[in-house]
């Protein structure tokens, strides 16, 4: 699989409904290898900004600008999902899915 | 909790792709256009490769820029096949990911050497006459 098959995704809710896009891939570290954690999706095809990472913190006003933009996008983690015909079908409602905003906190 | 490149989040798309990757003397290869995903044993998904060159950016290229770019890589004798660099040939990764000698000598570009061989290399001067 490439990641490009999984970027701009359509996401369908438990219902069936289209919620979202794949927006990016969340990974992280594990024992040398890069590991896929979860999904980044939201309500539009906005890329992220990379100010959205604890470390890189940006000016006030861009992260305010960015969070506001951002404020409907939410983290899938791996597991919570189905890769179903190039579509991500959630088994999460959309609705109990946290911010992006709160995992840096 | 685990790192990767000293990092704790990695977002593929914003941290990774689309970045250029250089060799250690910091001499741009190309971007990475993709990347490569295997499922593993326990269930989990790792990166395993980075992906470059236009055949591996055409997924997400809208389809009036996959005619120019096809049209363009024809002239130099392509397309070629994306070339693959494993994700341990990484060495840093900041505003360009850094990759090393062996890997970057191996992710060397068709298109471009064909292009200094048959176009460049036949200027006058192009093989440093002035040296």
């Amino acid at each position: 699989m490439r990641a490009s098959e999984l970027i701009g995704a359509p996401v369908l809710d438990t219902d069936g409904t289209r919620c979202s896009y794949v927006i990016d891939l969340r990974a992280g570290g594990d024992d040398g290898d890069l590991v896929v954690d979860g999904l980044v999706i939201g309500r539009h095809h906005w890329r992220m900004f990379g100010y959205e990472h604890r470390e890189e913190e940006g000016p006030a006003l861009m992260r305010r600008i960015i969070e506001m933009l951002h404020r409907h996008t939410r983290y899938v983690p791996w597991g919570d999902f189905e890769i179903d015909d190039r579509a991500v079908r959630l088994r999460r409602d959309w609705d109990d899915l946290p911010p992006l905003r709160s995992l840096r906190e | 909790m685990s790192t990767w490149q000293g990092r704790e989040i990695v977002d593929l798309l914003t941290d990774i792709i689309d970045r250029e990757i250089v060799d250690p003397e910091g001499v741009p290869l190309g971007r990475v256009d993709d990347l490569e995903l295997r499922s593993r044993d326990d269930g989990r998904t790792e990166v395993v490769a980075l992906l470059t060159g236009t055949v591996a950016l055409e997924p997400r290229l809208p389809r009036w820029a996959l005619t120019l770019i096809r049209a363009s890589a024809r002239l130099t004798g392509g397309p070629d096949d994306p070339r693959r660099i494993p994700i341990e040939a990484i060495t840093k990764v900041d505003t360009v990911v850094s990759i090393t000698a062996a890997a970057a000598a191996a992710a060397a570009s068709p298109s471009e050497e064909r292009l200094k061989r048959k176009i460049i290399g036949r200027i006058p001067g192009a093989d440093h006459a002035s040296e």
